[in-house]
C-alpha cells in the first residue's frame, strides 16, 4: 500500500466524498418518508385544500433541490481538488448540513399540517431549528474537520504537516478578506514564520512575498500608522464580529420550547 | 408529557448550546469581505492596508502554489486554486 502524501490527501478526499454522501442519505431518507407518507395521506383522505396541495408540491420538490445542495457542497472535491484546509471542510460540512436541516424542518411542518397537529409541528420545527442552529451547523463540521484533520496530517511536505501549511495559507487568505485577523496573524506568528521559514528556503516565489509581507507587516506593526491600524480594527471588529446573534437566536429557541411543552403539559 | 421530560429536553438543549458556544468561540476568523470608506480614513492608511492585505494574499497563494507543485495534485483554499492538471483523480 503506497502512502505518498498526495495518496493520503487524494484517499482523505475520498473518505470525506463519503461522509457527506451517507449525511445526505440519512437525512433525506427520513424526509422523503415523511413527505411520501404526508402525500399519501393526503391522497388517500382526498383533502380538498389546493394551498396544502401546493405545500406538497414545494415539499416533493426539495427531494431533487436537495441533491443540488449535496452537489455544490461537493463541487471542489467532484472537480478534483484537494481541500487541505479543515476550515473549508467544515464550511462545505456546515452548509450541507444546515440547508438539510433546513429542508427537514419544512418536512416536519408539512407532516403536522396534513396530519392536523400544530402544535407537534411547532414543537418538532422548533426543536430541529435549535439542532440545525447548534448540531448541525457547529458540533457535526467540527467533529468531521478534527477527524480529518488526523487522517490528513501523515501528509507531509519538507516534514510539515500538508493540512499546517494550509492553515497557515488560510490565515494569509483570511487577512486579506479583512484586517481585524491580524489578531490571528499575531497570536500564531511564531507557528507560522517557522513553516513560511522552512518553506522559504526551497522555494524563490515564497521567499520573495515572505520579504515583502515582512515588510508591510513591519509598517503596519511599528510604522507611524500603527495607532491608526488598532482603531480601524476595533471599528471593524464591532461592525463584523456578530456572534451574540448567534446567544440570542438560541435563548429565543430554547424559550419557545419551553413555552410550547409546558403550553402542551397544562 | 411529564415536567421531567421537559426538564430533561432543555437541560440537553443548553448543554448543547454550551458545546457549541465553546467551539463557536474556537473559529475567531472573519471571513467577511471589509469595506473601508476614502471619506472615513486618510489615504495613506488605506495604502497601508490595500499593500499589507495584497502582501498577504500573495503569500499565501505562492504557499498553495508550493505545495500543489510537490503534491502533483490541484488544491483549493477558500477560492484560491492552483491546477496541477491532475484532476478528477478519485
Amino acid at each position: 500500500m503506497s502512502t505518498s502524501p498526495s495518496d493520503i490527501l487524494v484517499g482523505a478526499m475520498r473518505l470525506y466524498k463519503l461522509i457527506l454522501w451517507a449525511l445526505y442519505i440519512s437525512h433525506m431518507g427520513v424526509y422523503s418518508y415523511m413527505a411520501l407518507l404526508g402525500t399519501h395521506h393526503m391522497i388517500s383522505t382526498r383533502i380538498h385544500n389546493i394551498g396544502l396541495w401546493v405545500v406538497t408540491i414545494i415539499v416533493l420538490g426539495f427531494i431533487p433541490f436537495s441533491y443540488f445542495v449535496l452537489m455544490v457542497a461537493l463541487e471542489d472535491v467532484n472537480k478534483g481538488y484537494i481541500l487541505c484546509d479543515v476550515s473549508d471542510l467544515k464550511g462545505n460540512t456546515t452548509f450541507l448540513l444546515v440547508m438539510l436541516g433546513i429542508i427537514m424542518v419544512c418536512g416536519a411542518a408539512f407532516y403536522g399540517s396534513v396530519y392536523n397537529n400544530a402544535r407537534i409541528a411547532i414543537i418538532m420545527v422548533t426543536l430541529i431549528l435549535i439542532i440545525t442552529f447548534d448540531v448541525y451547523a457547529i458540533i457535526i463540521p467540527s467533529i468531521i474537520g478534527r477527524f480529518m484533520y488526523r487522517r490528513m496530517r501523515p501528509a507531509r511536505i519538507l516534514g510539515i504537516p500538508c493540512v499546517d501549511i494550509a492553515h497557515v495559507a488560510r490565515n494569509l487568505i483570511l487577512l486579506h478578506h479583512n484586517i481585524i485577523n491580524l489578531d490571528i496573524i499575531k497570536e500564531e506568528w511564531s507557528h507560522m514564520d517557522s513553516i513560511i521559514g522552512t518553506i522559504a528556503q526551497y522555494d524563490g516565489d515564497v521567499k520573495k512575498n515572505m520579504a515583502r509581507f515582512l515588510r508591510v507587516l513591519e509598517d503596519v506593526r511599528s510604522g507611524p500608522l500603527s495607532g491608526e491600524v488598532e482603531l480601524v480594527k476595533k471599528r471593524l471588529g464591532r461592525q463584523y464580529r456578530s456572534s451574540h446573534y448567534f446567544i440570542l437566536g438560541n435563548i429565543i429557541f430554547l424559550l419557545a420550547i419551553a413555552y410550547e411543552y409546558i403550553y402542551t403539559l397544562g | 408529557m411529564s415536567r421531567g421530560f421537559l426538564i430533561t429536553i432543555i437541560m440537553s438543549l443548553i448543554l448543547i448550546f454550551i458545546v457549541a458556544w465553546s467551539l463557536l468561540r474556537r473559529e475567531r476568523g472573519v471571513w467577511t469581505y471589509m469595506l473601508l470608506s476614502p471619506r472615513t480614513f486618510s489615504l495613506e492608511l488605506l495604502e497601508l492596508l490595500r499593500n499589507l492585505r495584497e502582501a498577504s494574499k500573495a503569500l499565501g497563494k505562492s504557499l498553495i502554489k508550493f505545495m500543489a507543485y510537490n503534491l502533483q495534485l490541484s488544491i483549493s483554499i477558500d477560492y484560491f486554486k492552483s491546477d496541477m492538471g491532475s484532476l478528477n483523480r478519485y
